[in-house]
């Protein structure tokens, strides 16, 4: 992952949290708020769960100051952490919350695109959006961390702890699948990628 | 050590099937639909939620989730089941018009079933 020098640096924001000091961890979620929050939604796909993971993130981060490595970059640590509530989150709250699919048919539709401008472009990008939902969760998670936060497959490998071969094959699969279940559909991706219709 | 080679090479050939390679096209799709996806503002007010929840109360950890520790709360104050002198007048007082309305109703739909109407006595 390569990081930009930003000052101040993250090691130094860490050290500043280690005696409480809340200013330092408002820089830190200010830094790395959009990135924990949107990979969560994207995994969780529900904004309420996402907003509540991000609460807990950086309520880790605030509790875990004194174990933390300031030496070494924070983004992974937050990344494997924000994996890790959405999974507890998935596998406990499922049934308590609305269903992804109620959800991923709000998803379906962001903000601001009227009905009328849904037009055969969206279509397919629809259908890649409800194969995104259909993936499995260890197949969707690295799809987020590599497509919508451009991870290398090296740190997506050390964020799951997982060897990269297992890595390769999880995106190969989740792939396999989003191919499978948009078919004939994949015929217009030269159109589609390319802006003609 | 044979044997180990064997199985790596084996594994090898099993796992080269599943390499993933990149898909130009299929690739910038799938990016281009989550990077929409996600693009959503996060909700006002997220960290003075966060510094609220810092400040007032302790964080605990309970089954692998970071949660809350929620201060035991005083029940509310049930409802009063009786009412007192004046809310039982404006009750007598609202029941007794709904009362006269309701049978005005009845009334004027029970003659107007009765008695004709102008226009039939008119064009008798």
């Amino acid at each position: 992952m390569p990081e930009v020098e930003i000052s101040p640096s993250d090691g130094e924001l860490i050290a500043r949290l280690k005696s409480a000091d809340l200013d330092a961890l408002g820089v830190l979620f200010e830094r790395y708020r959009l990135r924990v929050y949107r990979t969560a939604l994207m995994i969780v796909r529900d904004p309420a769960v996402a907003e509540d993971i991000l609460q807990d993130c950086f309520l880790k981060v605030y509790a875990n100051a004194h174990r933390i490595d300031a030496e070494r970059p924070l983004a992974p640590w937050l990344y494997r952490v924000t994996v890790n509530l959405s999974y507890t989150w998935l596998s406990r709250g499922r049934n308590r919350r609305t269903p992804i699919d109620h959800v991923s048919d709000h998803l379906v539709s962001p903000m601001g695109h009227a009905p009328d401008q849904l037009t055969e472009q969206s279509e397919l990008r629809q259908n890649i959006r409800k194969a995104i939902g259909e993936l499995s969760i260890d197949q969707r998670v690295v799809v987020v961390l590599y497509y919508l936060n451009n991870l290398s497959l090296q740190d997506i490998a050390e964020i799951l702890n997982l060897p990269i071969g297992t890595v390769k094959s999880r995106l190969y699969y989740a792939r396999e699948n989003l191919r499978n279940t948009l078919g004939p559909n994949l015929n217009w991706l030269p159109e589609v990628a390319h802006g003609y219709i | 050590m044979a044997i180990s080679k064997f199985l790596g090479s084996l594994a090898s050939i099993f796992t080269r099937q599943r390499e993933f390679e990149p898909d130009t096209e299929l690739d910038d799709l799938i990016r281009d639909v989550l990077r929409e996806d996600a693009h959503v503002p996060l909700p006002v007010g997220s960290w003075d939620r966060l510094r609220k929840s810092i400040t007032d109360r302790k964080p605990i950890k309970s089954y692998g989730m970071w949660i809350l520790d929620e201060p035991l709360r005083d029940p509310p104050k049930s409802p009063p089941s009786t009412l007192n002198e004046r809310d039982l007048a404006l009750a007598m007082r609202l029941y007794t018009d709904r009362r006269h309305l309701h049978t005005l109703k009845i009334k004027e739909s029970l003659w107007s079933n009765w008695a004709p109407s102008f226009a039939i006595l008119f064009n008798w």
